[in-house]
C-alpha cells in the first residue's frame, strides 16, 4: 500500500481534508483550523451542511444497523476517513462485539488517525488505499486477517463517489468490487447530487474544488446506474433522510434538501 | 473503540434501568429534549435510543433537584454522559440549560416531588451542569486534539521513513551505479555527481561540481543538447536523451548517451535535473567504422556505390531554381592486362593510386569520387552550370590519371576513358545517370580509348542497342540462345572436306539470328569472351565426340576460332583441360584459330599457352596472317600447321579478269611465306569455282565459303562428308 514517491507530499497540513471538514460538520475537533475554514465557508453558502453531514452519518448508522439485522457480520469501509464518532465499528461491535471491520483511506493521516483509534481493538483495521485498487486492499495483510472472501460482506462507499471523476470509471470499480463480494452481500451508498438544489451543490463542489478532494454531483439515474449490479434495499434510491428512518420525525420535511441519495445494494 | 471521552465520574448509560415503568410526562420531556439537542451535532444513536438515554439523565437530575442534599457531581455526570454521545455543541448545552431551568422544576412538582428551596438547588443544578458540561466538552476536545495531532505526527514518522528509505535507495543506485549520474539545478550547473562521472569524463568527480552539463559536451553538439535541457525545464517534454560527444584534456572521444528528467517539488513546480550518463564511446566508435564501411570502398577509401547513391540522390532532389547535376563515369584502360601480367597487387596498388588523384581533383571540385568496382570509378558534381563546366574537371582527372605510377620497380602509364553527362535534376533520376554515363563511357572506348565522351542522345541509343545485346548474352548463354554451325573446308586439290569450321551463332529472340561479327567483339570489350569462347569449345568438343563414335577416323577435324584476348588468358590452360577431359576428345582433333599478333607478347616471347597447346597435341590455324612481317619467321618455331587468309583482296583477285597488280602481289606474298613455312594455306570467303580456281593456281589448298559448301549443324556432318565423297568421286 505504501508508494514511497508519494508520501512524503502526502502529509499536507495546509490543504483542507474532506475527511476532517466531515468530522468538523459533524461537531468533532478532529480537525485544523484549515478544515474549519473551509467548513465555515460550505456553512456560508449552505447553511444547513452541517445537518447534511449529520444525516449522511445517520445513514450510514441505519444501513449498517440493517445489514447487522441480515446477518451481516464484516464491514469494509471505503473512504472511511476519520473514523471519530459514530464509526462502523462501534456500531457493529455494540450489536455483536464479534463483528469485524476494515477501514480503507488514501490520506495518510487519516490512516494514522484511524490506527491510533483502532489500538487495541483486534477486530477491527485500517488499510491505507485508494479505492480503485481493490487488489491491494483485499490482497492486505489486514485483510486476510479480518475479512472471509467467502462470506457475505457488507461494503461500504458513503459518501465517497462524488469524488470519483468520471475519468476514474466509477462504474467499473463498483463492478470489481461486485464481482469480489460474495452472494448476500451488501453495498452501502451515498453520493451528492445536484438534482434538486443545484446551487446549493454547485457551491459545494466549487468550494472543494481546491481542496484535496474535488467533488462531482450525479443524478438519481446515473446512482441508480452505478448500482445496476446490486437488488436495491426498499425504498431504492432515495434522499438519505428518507431511508429507513429510525421515526417519522427524523425525515425532514424536504428531504431533497440533504443534497444527498442513499441506498443500499443487495448482491443476491 | 477506546473512548475518547471518557470521563472518570461519568455514569454508565447502559446500566439496566432502575425503573421500568417511566412515568410518560418524564418520556415526553426527554422527547422534547431530544428534540432540541438533535442536529447541533452528530449523537451516533437513532432518536428512540437518545430518547431513552435522555428520559434517564431526566430522572437522574430530578433526583438531583429533589433530594435532600445537594451532589454536585450526580449532576456534572449527567452533563458529562451528554459530552460522551457526543453532544458537544454550545447550542446543544444552551438548549439544554433553557429546558431545565424552565421546565424541570415544573415537571419535579407534577410529579409530587416538591422541596423548599427550590429556585436556589435549581441555580445549584443548572451551574453544575454547565460546569459539568464544559469541563467534559474541555477534556474531549483537548483528547481529540492530542489524537488528531499525534495522527499528523505519525503520518509524518511514516512518510519520513519511506522518504529516509527511498533516499538511502537513491544514494546505493547513485553511489554504486556504473552510470554516471548528475544531479543539475535548473540553469544546467551540476549539483553532484556519482563516482562513475569522474570516471566516465576521465576527471576527479570532484572537477564537475558547477560546471555546465553544456561543457560535457563538445561544443558543435551544444545547440541540440541546449535544447532538449531547455525543452525539458520549460516542461515541454518529461524526459530527454540525446548522443553527445566529449573531448577529454587527454583529448580522447568519450561518446556519451545522456538522459534528463525534471524533479519536481511537493507544489509541482520543476525543482531540479537528474541527468544519466552512459559512456557510449565503443558503441559509437564501432557504429562509426560499421557505418565507413557500409558507404566505404574497402581498397580505395572512396565513398562506394551505397554511398554515391546515397549523395546522388541529395544532388538529385529538386531545390530552388534549375538545378544542375553532373556525373563522368571513368573506366581505366587496358586495366585487365596489367592485372594479369603483373599481378593482382600491383593492380590494387594503381587503383589505390589512381583513386587518391582522383580524390584529389574531385575534393578541389567539390565533387565526390566513388569507386563502383573493378576499375570503374565516377565523379559526381552536385550543382553544375552545365555541360561545359564539366571539361576542366574531366580533362584534369584523366591527366592525372595519365601521370606515371611508380609501384616497386615497375613504373606504369595509365590511361582511363570518361563518358560524361550534364542534365537538369528534373527528369532523371540516379539509375538513369548512371546508366547514360556508362553508355557514353562505353562509346569513349569504343571510339579509341583515354578520352572523355560527352553525352549524346543519339549517339548514346546507339551504343545502348550494342551495349543492352552485350548485357544480355549472359542469360542467352544460359538460355541455349547460342548454338555451332560447322562449314567446310574443302580441299582444292580432290574437293574433299579436309576440316570443318566452327562458327558460334546466336539465336536472339528479337534479332533473329546473329552471325558472329554482331557479337563476337562486344563480347571481348565486355569480358563475356571468355565464357563464350569456354562454351564454344565444350560444345564443338562433345560434337568431335559424337564424330569419333559415329565416324571412327573418318570425323573431320575442326576448327575453333578463339580470340586472340582469351587465347592469351592464363585460365585458357585450365579451361582447355578440363574441357578435354570430360568430352575425351584428344586435343589434335582440334585445330585452334587465332590471331596472329596474340602469339607473342609484349616483348615478343611466345605466349605461355602456346607451349601447352603444343603440349596437348592441338593443332594451331592463324588467321590475319602476315599482319606482323617481324615475327613471321618465328612462326617456325609453333605447331602451327595451316593459315587462314580472307578479305576483300582475295575477292578482287578472282572475281576480276584484269586483276589489281597490288592484290596479286599480297596474295602472292602472303601464300609464298605460307608455303616456305610449310603450312597449308586455306582461303575464306570463297564463293565461286572461279575464285577457287585462281587460288588454287596460287598455292592455296583449301577454302571456305559457298564453294566449299553450306554451313551444317553437327549432326548433318555424316551426310555431308557422305556428299562429299560423292562429289569427290
Amino acid at each position: 500500500m505504501t508508494d514511497p514517491s508519494r508520501l512524503p507530499s502526502d502529509v499536507d497540513l495546509e490543504t483542507a481534508s474532506a475527511a476532517r471538514c466531515y468530522d468538523y460538520y459533524l461537531g468533532g475537533s478532529h480537525n485544523f483550523e484549515v478544515d474549519r475554514e473551509l467548513g465555515r465557508k460550505a456553512e456560508e453558502r449552505v447553511p444547513h451542511v452541517k445537518s447534511l453531514a449529520q444525516d449522511n452519518r445517520a445513514f450510514l448508522r441505519r444501513a449498517v444497523r440493517y445489514c447487522l439485522q441480515q446477518g451481516i457480520r464484516q464491514f469494509l469501509d471505503i473512504g472511511s476517513g476519520i473514523p471519530t464518532v459514530g464509526n462502523v465499528h462501534e456500531i457493529a461491535q455494540e450489536v455483536d462485539p464479534e463483528s469485524r471491520v476494515l477501514y480503507v483511506d488514501n490520506e495518510p493521516v487519516a490512516v494514522a488517525h484511524s490506527r491510533t483509534i483502532l489500538q487495541g481493538n483486534e477486530r477491527a483495521d485500517v488499510v491505507q488505499a485508494d479505492l480503485a485498487e481493490i487488489d491491494g486492499i483485499l490482497g492486505s495483510e489486514q485483510a486476510a486477517r479480518l475479512l472471509d472472501p467467502e462470506e457475505p460482506i457488507a461494503v461500504m462507499m458513503v459518501a465517497l463517489f462524488h469524488f470519483v471523476p468520471d475519468s476514474a470509471r466509477p462504474a467499473e470499480i463498483i463492478r470489481a468490487y461486485h464481482d469480489r463480494m460474495a452472494r448476500g452481500s451488501f453495498l452501502g451508498f451515498s453520493h451528492v447530487t445536484g438534482d434538486d438544489y443545484p446551487e446549493f451543490t454547485q457551491s459545494l463542489i466549487d468550494l472543494y474544488i481546491n481542496s484535496s478532494n474535488p467533488g462531482i454531483a450525479r443524478s438519481r439515474a446515473d446512482v441508480a446506474k452505478l448500482l445496476a449490479d446490486f437488488e436495491l434495499v426498499e425504498p431504492g434510491v432515495v434522499h438519505v433522510p428518507d431511508w429507513r428512518p429510525d421515526t417519522e420525525e427524523d425525515r425532514w420535511q424536504d428531504p431533497a434538501r440533504s443534497l444527498l441519495y442513499g441506498a443500499l445494494g443487495h448482491k443476491v | 473503540m477506546n473512548d475518547t471521552s471518557s470521563e472518570p465520574g461519568g455514569s454508565d448509560p447502559e446500566e439496566p434501568a432502575a425503573t421500568p415503568e417511566r412515568d410518560p410526562r418524564v418520556a415526553e420531556f426527554a422527547r422534547h429534549w431530544a428534540r432540541v439537542v438533535i442536529g447541533t451535532s452528530y449523537v451516533p444513536m437513532g432518536r428512540p435510543e437518545l430518547w431513552e438515554f435522555l428520559e434517564e439523565r431526566t430522572e437522574r437530575l430530578l433526583r438531583a433537584l429533589t433530594a435532600d442534599s445537594f451532589h454536585s457531581g450526580n449532576v456534572t455526570g449527567v452533563a458529562a454522559d451528554l459530552v460522551r454521545v457526543h453532544l458537544v455543541d454550545p447550542r446543544a448545552l444552551r438548549r439544554t440549560l433553557e429546558l431545565l431551568g424552565s421546565r424541570l422544576p415544573g415537571l419535579a412538582r407534577e410529579l409530587g416531588a416538591v422541596r423548599g428551596e427550590a429556585a436556589e438547588r435549581m441555580n445549584e443544578l443548572l451551574a453544575s451542569f454547565g460546569e459539568g458540561f464544559a469541563a467534559a466538552a474541555k477534556r474531549r476536545v483537548l483528547a481529540d486534539q492530542e489524537l488528531v495531532q499525534r495522527a499528523v505526527r505519525d503520518a509524518r514518522d511514516v512518510a519520513e521513513e519511506a522518504l529516509r528509505a527511498s533516499e538511502a535507495r537513491f544514494r546505493a543506485v547513485f553511489d554504486t551505479s556504473a552510470l554516471g549520474i548528475a544531479i543539475v539545478d535548473l540553469d544546467g550547473r551540476v549539483q553532484d555527481v556519482n563516482e562513475s562521472m569522474g570516471t566516465i569524463f576521465r576527471t576527479d568527480s570532484s572537477e564537475l561540481l558547477g560546471c555546465r552539463v553544456l561543457d560535457l559536451c563538445d561544443p558543435d553538439h551544444r545547440e541540440v543538447f541546449q535544447g532538449e535541457q531547455d525543452a525539458l525545464v520549460a516542461e515541454v517534454y518529461e524526459r530527454f536523451m540525446v548522443e553527445v560527444p566529449f573531448t577529454t584534456d587527454d583529448e580522447s572521444l568519450v561518446w556519451t548517451q545522456v538522459s534528463g528528467a525534471l524533479v519536481r517539488d511537493a507544489d509541482g513546480e520543476p525543482e531540479y535535473q537528474v541527468v544519466l550518463y552512459a559512456d557510449i564511446t565503443d558503441l559509437q566508435l564501432l557504429n562509426e567504422r560499421l557505418n565507413t564501411q557500409a558507404t566505404t570502398d574497402p581498397l580505395t577509401g572512396l565513398a562506394n556505390r551505397t554511398r554515391l547513391h546515397t549523395e546522388m540522390d541529395k544532388a538529385l532532389s529538386p531545390g530552388a531554381g534549375a538545378r544542375r547535376v553532373g556525373i563522368c563515369y571513368f573506366d581505366l584502360d587496358g586495366f585487365k592486362t596489367i592485372n594479369d601480367s603483373l599481378g593482382h597487387p600491383i593492380g590494387d596498388e594503381l587503383l589505390r593510386t589512381v583513386a587518391l588523384r582522383m580524390q584529389e581533383v574531385a575534393e578541389q571540385r567539390g565533387a565526390l569520387a566513388a569507386r563502383m568496382g573493378g576499375d570503374e570509378f565516377v565523379l559526381l558534381v552536385p550543382d553544375t552550370d552545365g555541360p561545359g563546366g564539366m571539361v576542366p574537371l574531366v580533362e584534369r582527372t584523366l591527366e592525372v590519371i595519365r601521370e606515371p605510377v611508380r609501384i616497386g620497380s615497375h613504373e606504369l602509364k595509365a590511361s582511363a576513358s570518361a563518358g560524361v553527362v550534364e542534365q537538369p535534376v528534373a527528369g532523371t533520376d540516379a539509375q538513369l545517370l548512371l546508366r547514360e554515363a556508362d553508355i557514353t563511357l562505353y562509346r569513349a572506348k569504343d571510339e579509341g580509348k583515354a578520352q572523355w565522351v560527352l553525352y549524346d542522345e543519339e549517339r548514346n541509343s546507339a551504343a545502348r542497342r550494342r551495349f543492352e545485346l552485350s548485357a544480355t548474352m549472359p542469360a542467352a548463354l544460359d538460355n541455349n540462345e547460342f548454338f555451332v554451325e560447322y562449314h567446310p573446308v574443302r580441299s582444292l586439290d580432290d574437293d574433299r572436306i579436309v576440316a570443318v569450321h566452327a562458327e558460334p551463332r546466336w539465336d536472339h529472340p528479337e534479332l533473329g539470328e546473329l552471325a558472329p561479327s554482331h557479337f563476337v567483339e562486344l563480347a571481348e570489350n565486355t569480358g563475356m569472351i571468355t565464357r563464350l569462347s569456354d562454351w564454344l569449345l565444350r560444345q564443338v568438343c562433345e560434337h568431335v565426340r559424337g564424330w569419333l563414335h559415329w565416324l571412327g577416323d573418318r570425323a573431320p577435324v575442326a576448327v575453333v576460332e578463339l580470340s586472340g584476348r582469351y587465347f592469351r588468358d592464363p585460365d585458357l590452360v585450365n579451361d582447355f583441360r578440363s574441357i578435354l577431359a570430360d568430352s575425351g576428345v584428344t586435343a589434335d582433333r582440334l585445330r585452334l584459330g587465332v590471331p596472329e599478333d596474340s602469339l607473342f607478347d609484349d616483348v615478343g616471347d611466345p605466349v605461355d599457352t602456346l607451349g601447352i597447346v603444343r603440349e596437348f597435341g592441338a593443332g594451331l590455324a592463324i588467321r590475319d596472317f602476315g599482319t606482323r612481317y617481324t615475327d613471321t619467321r618465328r612462326l617456325r618455331e609453333l605447331p602451327v600447321t595451316s593459315v587462314h587468309i580472307s578479305g576483300q583482296y582475295l575477292t578482287r583477285l578472282a572475281d576480276r579478269p584484269e586483276s589489281d597488280p597490288l592484290d596479286e602481289h599480297l596474295a602472292d606474298s602472303v601464300i609464298t611465306a605460307a608455303r616456305l613455312l610449310g603450312m597449308s594455306v586455306v582461303a575464306g570467303g570463297v564463293d565461286t569455282r572461279g575464285q577457287a580456281e585462281r587460288l588454287r593456281e596460287k598455292g592455296v589448298q583449301a577454302v571456305r565459303g559457298h564453294h566449299a559448301g553450306a554451313p551444317f549443324s553437327a549432326g548433318e556432318v555424316e551426310q555431308v562428308l557422305a556428299d562429299s565423297l560423292e562429289g569427290a568421286g
